[in-house]
């Protein structure tokens, strides 16, 4: 119950040193959402917000996390911050980039 | 900080017992309708955040600004659920620190503005410090906390945070650390100053749950000082079994268990006793119930359920015993021997129940005893004199503390036989009260149809009596239940002659006093006169105590010359017993001579034995009625006046002058005068006396007489023949009228005396006075 905050779950493939990363992140603006790589280690962070407001409804249940997010994928080699492309698609947030170096 | 909220102004929820810190959800339950409204407003809104705010006191329902902290959280609503019964339960997660800077309360919801309260991210040595300690706390607490506690859980969590203050968050609001703690700590202005907080409510918490588990062990150690008895007895036992001592109370309950095996137990007692036993065996020694058991158990075993003693059925020996040992007494003695006979023909006939009734000192008692030498039977002595409990004789029940079974339960334990002699000492002086009535259980003892089965309440079993002889010894009968007399065969044992005391004294009295001062009969010598002496002129009673008394008197004082050496005989004189006894106790009770008209010789029957008692009567000239005097009971009164009457009647018949009834009163006085006197057979006497009277003639004084009249005339019989003839003679009377009736009492006195008095036999009145009363 503390810290079971929301995590989007992520599919990670690799091909040598190129990689995808596909994050699940329903509801989404892409405008709430920055990415950022550090080293080995891209940060995708943001939040959801309920923009599907009605006027003259009230809440009866709330099960989609509208808060704040971030997720934190380690790659085992450096990321190239260049590289980084993202597309944002059916909910599905889609991330390419290139590692450089050796893998540790 | 990006995506900062946009809002300036948001729903506010107050919250009790809980502080909601960043980073952490929390679950909350939401009842209050204003809550429910401002939870309404946030979840409607594109971010669902909401300023959670925490009340100063959790009794508060509509909490103002000043029931609430000022530092709250800005949190966002995590989860939403709708319960039925109005309430909402949420998660939320806190989010960033606020100071709540107005409080608008104007809405169906609290709403409030408030300003985003960072937390500096200062790091020094003593936070790292603090921070270290915290965590060693946490692994403290995790290791004291009771079993229901996830053990581990706490470090692991930890472990998974790297955050120092996510660390102080976790930790402020999974323990149990008190509301405003938790707040300080979330008002903290730096991170030292929230692990200080912190560090010191942990500090506090270590210290109760130290001292909670000190008093759970201490719980625990009093429970194992108990194992630690039990193994240790265990361990004696099993010490005591090597050493071939065997445990105490188990051999105890084995022992009795043989015990009752050797016996021959009925069948329906056999089975009680199985019961008992297995009862016992389980219980542990200490337990309250086990010396009861274990005591009424040893008395089953002991009770001689089918131990007897044989008879001796030798008839000859058994006369011989009893005549040894007591003087006279032919009609018990012979009762005692029918006994024998019948026992001799039929050894499973019935046990005799026997009273033995006469005045004190006759040998009532020791004649039981002698009985139960003649049948060679064991002998018990229970003295029912003042007993008025009835469970005295029928035991308490075992439920009662300190019950015991009854006196005749235990007799019967103590001689091992059931087949004893039990004489019933002084059944006539029982008592009753509240407690019951002893004469009624005596009742079924007695009672040969009922006692086959007696029931002592505290065996709870039956045990026959049928073959116990009982002997019952009484003063008199009057005093005695007539249903319980019912059961018994009555054997009168009247006083002594002065002879046969004389006798007594030569055979039994005397020859027991010389032994107790170790002489014999060569060294004192009592002459038969000098003993008859004795008997006549320092005794006066119906049995022999006071003579037996007298004599140990004379034995003493003559042993004295024994004493200084001297070893000549000495022989008892005449002369001597004034010396030896003091002056005469009795002046022989001499007739009265030359009587003057009114007076004449009555017999009396006391408990003591017989007397000669004088009544006088007299006119009152001018006079009315009938006064009578003496302490007379109500027979003697109502006897007196149907003399009265009678006379009065045959006024012409006896030559009486019927207008002397008319110009004068009677009194009549029976001397002496504070002695009490009742009964009917002075009915006689009194009708002499008042026919003397009247005539003019006086009463022959060498008569006495006896006897119940009626109106008609009739001389009825009366009772104590023998101890009023005893008296008589005494007395130096030498003719003795009496009813006709009680001739033949007259058997059971001694030969010797019945020479020497003339007797009249009377049926009627006319009789009697033709006998008393001569022609001038």
């Amino acid at each position: 119950m503390f810290f079971a905050s929301w995590k989007p779950p992520a599919d990670v493939f690799y091909a040598g040193e190129r990689w995808i990363i596909k994050v699940e992140l329903a509801g989404v603006s892409p405008d709430d959402v920055e990415i950022a790589a550090q080293d080995r280690t891209l940060t995708i962070r943001g939040r959801r917000r309920d923009r599907w407001l009605q006027q003259g409804f009230a809440c009866h249940s709330l099960e989609i996390s509208y808060t704040r997010f971030e997720r934190s994928i380690i790659l085992p080699a450096r990321i190239e911050t260049n590289s980084i492309r993202w597309e944002y698609l059916d909910g599905i947030l889609r991330i390419q980039l290139n590692t450089r170096g050796a893998r540790s | 900080m990006m995506t900062a909220v946009t809002e300036t102004i948001l729903p506010l929820l107050p919250v009790k017992d809980m502080v909601l810190f960043i980073n952490i959800e929390h679950p909350v339950v939401v009842g209050r309708p204003r809550s429910i409204a401002a939870i309404e407003e946030a979840a409607g809104k594109e971010d669902k955040a909401i300023l959670v705010v925490t009340q100063r006191s959790a009794d508060v329902d509509d909490p103002r600004q000043d029931d609430l902290y000022q530092v709250g959280t800005l949190a966002y609503i995590h989860r939403l659920e709708r319960h039925g019964n109005n309430a909402i339960s949420l998660t939320l997660r806190g989010q960033e620190r606020v100071r709540i800077m107005a409080l608008d309360d104007s809405h169906l919801f609290l709403q409030a503005r408030y300003e985003v309260l960072p937390l500096p991210v200062d790091t020094s040595e003593e936070a790292e410090a603090l921070h270290r300690d915290i965590i060693n706390q946490a692994a403290q607490i995790d290791a004291l906390m009771s079993s229901n506690w996830p053990k581990g859980m706490l470090p692991q969590m930890l472990q998974s945070l790297k955050d120092p203050m996510e660390h102080v968050y976790v930790l402020a609001s999974l323990l149990k650390i008190e509301i405003p703690e938790q707040q300080a700590i979330h008002e903290a202005t730096s991170r030292l100053e929230a692990m200080r907080s912190l560090h010191e409510a942990l500090n506090h918490e270590i210290q109760v749950l130290t001292l909670q588990q000190e008093i759970a062990s201490q719980a625990a150690s009093k429970v194992s000082a108990e194992q630690r008895q039990y193994l240790l007895r265990q361990q004696l036992e099993t010490i005591q079994k090597e050493l071939g001592e065997g445990d105490a109370d188990r051999t105890e309950v084995e022992e009795l268990r043989q015990q009752l095996e050797a016996v021959e137990l009925p069948e329906d007692v056999r089975k009680v006793v199985q019961k008992e036993l297995e009862r016992l065996s389980k219980m542990p020694p200490a337990a309250q119930d086990y010396q009861l058991t274990h005591a009424y158990l040893r008395l089953v075993a002991e009770l001689p359920w089918n131990t007897s003693s044989a008879d001796r059925l030798d008839l000859a020996l058994a006369r011989k015993v009893l005549d040894e040992d007591h003087f006279d007494l032919k009609e018990v003695k012979e009762r005692i021997i029918e006994h024998l006979a019948m026992r001799k023909l039929n050894p499973a006939a019935r046990s005799s129940i026997l009273c033995l009734v006469g005045p004190p000192g006759v040998g009532k008692t020791s004649l039981g005893s002698s009985i139960a030498k003649a049948l060679n039977r064991e002998f018990e002595r229970i003295s029912l004199g003042g007993l008025h409990d009835e469970a005295e004789l029928r035991g308490h029940r075992r439920t009662y503390i300190g019950a015991m079974p009854g006196r005749i339960i235990q007799a019967l334990r103590r001689k091992g036989v059931n087949n004893p002699l039990i004489l019933l000492d002084e059944v006539d002086k029982l008592g009753h009260d509240y407690r019951g009535d002893p004469a009624a259980a005596l009742m079924e003892i007695l009672d040969p149809s009922q006692n086959k089965d007696f029931r002592d309440n505290y065996l709870d079993l039956s045990f026959d009596l049928s073959r116990v002889f009982f002997v019952t010894t009484a003063n008199t009968l009057d005093t005695i239940p007539r249903p319980l007399l019912d059961r018994m065969e009555v054997l009168r044992l009247s006083g002594y002659t002065e002879e046969e005391k004389a006798e007594i004294a030569r055979r039994y009295l005397l020859p027991n006093q010389l032994r107790d001062v170790k002489l014999d009969s060569t060294r004192i010598v009592v002459p038969e006169t000098v003993l008859l002496q004795i008997v006549r002129r320092y005794t006066r009673e119906a049995g022999v105590r006071e003579l037996n008394r007298q004599l140990a008197r004379v034995v003493r004082k003559c042993a004295i010359p024994f004493a200084e050496g001297h070893h000549e005989p000495v022989t008892v004189s005449e002369q001597q017993l004034a010396d030896l006894l003091g002056p005469e106790r009795f002046a022989i009770e001499t007739r009265r001579r030359n009587f003057a008209p009114g007076i004449s010789t009555g017999l009396a029957w006391t408990e003591a034995g017989g007397d000669v008692l004088f009544i006088e009567a007299v006119k009152t000239p001018g006079g009315k009625g009938l006064i009578l005097t003496g302490q007379l009971g109500e027979v003697m009164k109502e006897s007196a006046q149907a003399a009265l009457s009678y006379i009065w009647s045959q006024a012409e018949a006896l030559g009486i002058d019927a207008t002397a009834f008319h110009s004068s009163g009677v009194h009549i006085h029976v001397p002496a005068g504070a002695i009490p006197k009742d009964g009917p057979s002075a009915g006689v006497t009194m009708a002499s006396a008042l026919v003397s009277l009247f005539t003019g003639k006086a009463v022959r004084s060498d008569t006495a007489m006896t006897g119940e009249i009626t109106l008609a005339g009739l001389v009825l019989p009366v009772g104590g023949i023998k101890e009023k003839v005893l008296a008589a003679r005494r007395a130096g009377i030498s003719r003795i009228v009496l009813p006709a009736e009680n001739i033949k009492d007259l058997d059971e006195i001694d030969e010797r005396i019945r020479q020497e008095i003339e007797f009249i036999p009377a049926t009627h009145l006319q009789e009697v006075f033709a006998a008393v009363i001569p022609a001038p």
